[in-house]
């Protein structure tokens, strides 16, 4: 029934090829699709999004402010300041920080920026940014958890995440929900960490080559019932290949991989947008009113009861929300799988690490896209791309770049390429994690074979369907963790005010030698 | 009596007279379905909060589940304004919006480079289409300032309803977090809750004070 009920589905979320008519009568995949997209619509809608922001506000106001005020602490933690080589653990809190940073700033930093702004306009960025400052702090709970209650699987890898902070955390009458969230998990492993990845970066690339490839590489081809072409194929099987390669290693090749792979594609992209608004300076002052006028008090057009509750700006508010969680992953509790593995005995001192994550991805690097694409107005003149963002934003990488527009194609193709893969890498290891948890270690292997072959066919399918797919998961997955988040509320501020009321010394750097000869240990 | 109780019982009964002070009026493009989503979600909420009163195990599981399943209302009640307010607000913001400009620079050599001339096009039909879709969904004849001041009032009045639908959730689910706390646990008397002292020792983390 599967097989053959197989290639149906996937034609019908395959890539239409050029100039296809479409079929008057919807199909399963059609029907399937239209739901998912109805799903992700309502999943994303604002009481979820006033959650997610909700839980982060909790936080920042209970601990008064951890993100301005702990940010120094995070930025030596980070920086290894206070490693300690006996630590329990598989990877040091930088390569943590780089394994889940590898998984956030991804796609979405390119893609789903341009998707953000488009649907829900300028103000969007704005609501981006803030729930970035929030997300900070959500994922501080969620990673400061899961070092708390991590445990080691039977293979002797780490195992930690909300999965194991709800069933130790809450009790083992709790097991079902830590179930629930490693399900979800699992399947949306499958979605914004492995097809919109795959799928986002062969959209560009077709757009990008599309009138200069050979004919043969363009053609449509038909394939186990996808009808796709050729370029999509081989760069599916690239990405494939390339992931697999590393994720066979585990934990502690990811955590090398990404920690040179990250800060490389941070500063590469970054400095490509940098260029781009050091050009149009002017523009800025400009840009930068526009966004915050239509995130509070809405289009004059669009206003109509006294600006907040006006419709641009509910509009901005959900789609800048659901971007940026989808690009910080802050609440989803994906993160704090990677996070679990770092060395360290405090778990506060993770959760500080984590808290960089969203501001790095979201503050900064997304920030950036939504500058670069506002003062180009790609968003307006490409808008019906909205659904493949990552066409958005590399036009208006190329507006911006007006000398060199291939400059600008080529920063937002090789960072798609860096961020796409990197994000893929780091995920597979969240979804291995879940299986490890759901089915014991043996259903590793398994699991990775599996995500290769969906990471292949991602770069087929259609990216509306693709997008949703990742939304309703990632939606999914997060009402189970977010149960875990408020009820574990005492938990992390007892860590949090307990890491505080203790001396910290670090191991290296300014004031390590002086502490250590006065004998002060930790 | 306790707190989280309280407001159990005030959330639907004070969202339940704000909903219908919000009701959509004859002629509106929404449709009054979600009271009965939200009506079934406050029955269940207050029951939940009925139920907890009573601290014993049976309540607490009783509770709980009412508690997951008024939220889940909500989200239905949620969901029907938000799909028509989408269709509404989306068709009423790409007709208002205004007309992109290309910089000159480009437009000179637009058609061969940035086909951009082509995708403005591309976006006065997108604008028609939204203003055929108002046209038939006000039954107007001409998008006038009486069609305007309409549009606008149903785009307000939706957007008003979706605030106070999401804070009705919202108490809804955080609600559920709150009595899957370790002290709601031990005060119901669930057994399986976690006793552990969040700084004791772990098998990886700090060894104790």
């Amino acid at each position: 029934m599967i097989l053959t009920t197989l290639p149906t589905l996937l034609a019908a979320l395959a890539v239409p090829p050029p100039g296809a008519q479409a079929d008057s009568s919807p199909g399963l995949g059609e029907s399937i699709a239209a739901f998912l997209g109805e799903a992700a619509k309502v999943a994303w809608g604002l009481p979820f999004i006033l959650m997610l922001g909700s839980v982060g506000l909790f936080y920042t106001l209970k601990l008064k402010l951890p993100q301005l005020r702990n940010f120094g602490h995070a930025v030596g933690i980070s920086a290894g300041r206070y490693d300690e080589k006996d630590d329990p653990g598989e990877v040091t809190h930088f390569q943590a920080l780089c394994a889940a940073l590898s998984a956030t700033v991804g796609v979405g930093n390119i893609a789903g920026v341009a998707t953000a702004i488009a649907l829900g306009g300028p103000g969007a960025a704005v609501w981006m940014m803030l729930f970035g400052a929030l997300g900070m702090m959500t994922k501080f709970a969620s990673c400061t958890l899961a070092i708390r209650y991590r445990v080691y699987d039977e293979d002797g890898h780490i195992l930690g995440g909300p999965m194991e902070s709800i069933q130790r955390g809450l009790g083992p009458r709790f097991k079902w929900l830590a179930t629930a969230f490693a399900i979800c998990a699992l399947i949306a492993s499958f979605g914004g960490g492995n097809m919109v990845q795959a799928n986002q970066m062969a959209n560009a690339f077709t757009h990008e080559f599309k009138d200069s490839l050979p004919g043969s590489l363009s053609e449509p081809v038909v394939f186990l019932g996808i009808t796709t072409n050729w370029l999509r194929l081989m760069l599916g099987a690239a990405v494939a290949a390339i992931v697999a390669s590393v994720i066979i290693g585990g934990m502690k090749r990811i955590g090398q991989v990404a920690g040179v792979l990250v800060p490389v594609m941070a500063v590469f992209y970054v400095g490509g947008a940098m260029t781009v608004i050091l050009l149009h300076l002017d523009r800025v002052p400009e840009t930068l009113g526009e966004m915050f006028t239509l995130a509070f008090a809405g289009g004059e057009e669009h206003t109509v009861v006294g600006g907040v509750v006006g419709y641009s700006v509910v509009q901005a508010l959900t789609w800048g929300a659901r971007r940026a969680v989808f690009s910080n992953e802050a609440g989803l509790g994906s993160a704090p799988i990677a996070h679990a593995a770092a060395k360290t005995k405090e778990p506060i001192r993770e959760g500080l690490v984590a808290m960089m994550e969203p501001f790095i991805d979201t503050v900064v690097i997304c920030m950036m896209t939504a500058l670069v694409i506002l003062m180009t107005d790609a968003h307006v003149l490409f808008a019906d791309k909205a659904k493949e963002g990552a066409i958005v934003t590399r036009e208006a990488f190329r507006m911006g770049l007006e000398a060199a527009p291939w400059l600008g194609a080529i920063t937002v193709s090789i960072g798609l390429i860096l961020f796409a893969i990197s994000t893929a890498i780091s995920w597979s290891y969240y979804g291995d994690r879940c299986a490890s948890f759901l089915f014991g270690a043996w259903a590793v292997k398994p699991y990775r074979l599996v995500y290769v072959i969906v990471l292949f066919f991602g770069a087929n399918l259609k990216a509306g369907f693709v997008w949703d797919f990742s939304d309703v998961a990632n939606a999914a997955m997060a009402f189970w963790h977010i149960v875990a988040l408020l009820a574990l509320v005492p938990v992390v501020l007892a860590l949090y005010r307990d890491y505080f009321s203790r001396e910290q010394v670090p191991t290296k750097g300014p004031g390590a030698r002086l502490h250590r000869d006065e004998g002060g240990t930790e | 009596m306790s707190t989280a109780c309280r407001l159990n019982l005030a959330f639907p009964v004070v969202g339940a007279l704000v909903l219908l002070w919000l009701r959509p009026p004859e002629g509106s493009v929404l449709d009054d379905g979600f009271l009965l989503w939200f009506g079934v979600g406050a029955v269940l909420q207050l029951a939940a909060a009925l139920v907890l009163t009573r601290r014993n195990h049976g309540s607490w599981v009783l509770g709980w589940v009412l508690l997951w399943l008024a939220s889940a209302s909500y989200m239905g009640a949620y969901a029907p304004v938000h799909l028509q307010e989408d269709a509404l607000s989306g068709n009423w913001a790409t007709w208002m919006a205004p007309e992109p400009k290309l910089p000159k620079e480009l437009e000179k050599e637009a058609g061969e480079q940035h086909e951009l001339p082509a995708r403005v096009a591309e976006w006065r039909q997108h604008r028609d289409e939204a203003a055929a879709w108002l046209r038939t969904t006000f039954a107007a004849d001409v998008l006038d300032d009486a069609f305007r001041t309409r549009a606008k009032a149903d785009i307000g009045r939706a957007g008003l309803l979706l605030y106070v639908l999401s804070a009705i959730f919202l108490s809804a689910f955080f609600s559920i977090g709150w009595f899957a706390g370790r002290h709601s646990l031990h005060e119901y008397g669930v057994s399986g809750g976690s006793e552990e002292d969040p700084l004791a020792v772990n098998t990886m983390g700090r060894d104790p004070a």
